[in-house]
């Protein structure tokens, strides 16, 4: 017992602890920090390329028609054109993404997507003129999970994941 | 020797200059993780520029029909956004507008990429592994032409 305690009370030794203690927090720090700045920074980039997607898409699947009832003109985004662009304008831009960077999932006029208070699915959004693209993207971080099990001496290590989304609403031409 | 062996002792049990001896060790290795945050920093904000830049300067080329005035409204666009951004050297901005006049027309594609260099606080390792106090950044975006 007192040989324990003796060693308790030695502080011979104390520095090389708290050094290695702030030492590996600092690096965690700066690692985390640049880390989550390349996350950031890779979530800006896939909006614009929602937004290129989208405004390409709708531009491209424009079309107007005229009701037989009112006799107005209403406009539409043609999806059988809308969305082979907008999937080529992403099929494009994949190759300047950020390393480490993967599209999960492209969706298009999403169903359940809320617009101006009401809950449509792809057939209203088509009827509406909307145009909504959807991307799920997977960011691998640099230092924590490089490689591409995004496993770290075997230890799985939680991917950063976001979600871009952009609309267009669309007028008769 | 004996006196010699003593007088050593006395010096390492002396603990003055311990605190500076610590300060020392820890010192360095904090002064190169800040450094290499704000250099992180320096680097992400001037690539999200680049990246702003070629979005805003490409978005507003596609709904112009002359191809001329296309590229200069999209070139003017992008310097002007890239004014903002902090550390960069305004006289290395470079603009790569991938159309052509024969090509500027619906549903074709614009590439467009804006590119400069960065004077980081502190000096970056490049692909050689040679350090530089400047690095280059650029941002690119894919878009489609929108008028004839």
């Amino acid at each position: 017992m007192n040989k324990a305690v003796l060693i308790l009370k030695n502080k011979k030794g104390d520095t090389l602890v708290l050094s290695v203690l702030i030492i590996t927090i600092a690096i965690l720090f700066t690692v985390l920090i640049v880390d989550f700045g390349m996350a950031f920074y890779t979530k800006t980039h896939m909006q614009s390329i929602a937004d290129a997607m989208t405004i390409g898409g709708a531009s491209y699947g424009n079309e107007a028609y005229q009701t037989l009832s009112t006799q107005k003109k209403v406009a539409i985004v043609n999806e059988k054109k809308a969305k082979p662009k907008a999937q080529e304008i992403l099929n494009a831009n994949k190759k300047y993404l950020p390393v480490g960077v993967e599209v999960i999932t492209a969706e298009m006029n999403p169903t359940g997507k809320k617009i101006d208070g009401k809950v449509m699915d792809w057939q209203d959004q088509y009827y509406s003129g909307n145009f909504t693209v959807r991307l799920t993207s997977r960011y691998n971080t640099m230092f924590l999970g490089a490689n591409k099990n995004n496993t770290f001496f075997g230890i799985s290590l939680p991917e950063i994941r976001f979600q871009n989304e952009a609309r267009v609403k669309v007028s008769p031409k | 020797m004996v006196n010699y062996i003593r007088k050593i002792r006395r010096k390492v049990a002396n603990k003055k200059g311990q605190q500076l001896v610590e300060m020392v060790v820890i010192l360095p290795i904090i002064v190169l993780c800040i450094g290499i945050i704000i250099t992180a920093g320096q680097l992400i904000f001037a690539k999200m520029a680049c990246q702003l830049a070629a979005f805003e300067g490409a978005r507003r080329a596609v709904v112009i029909s002359d191809y001329n005035t296309a590229k200069n409204t999209a070139i003017a666009k992008s310097k002007e956004i890239m004014k903002t951004a902090i550390g960069v050297n305004q006289n290395t901005i470079k603009t790569s507008f991938g159309a052509s006049a024969n090509s500027w027309k619906k549903p074709n594609m614009l590439t467009y990429t804006v590119l400069a260099d960065v004077n980081t606080l502190f000096p970056v390792i490049g692909p050689n592994y040679t350090f530089s106090g400047t690095t280059t950044v650029s941002g690119t975006i894919v878009m489609m032409i929108e008028r004839n």
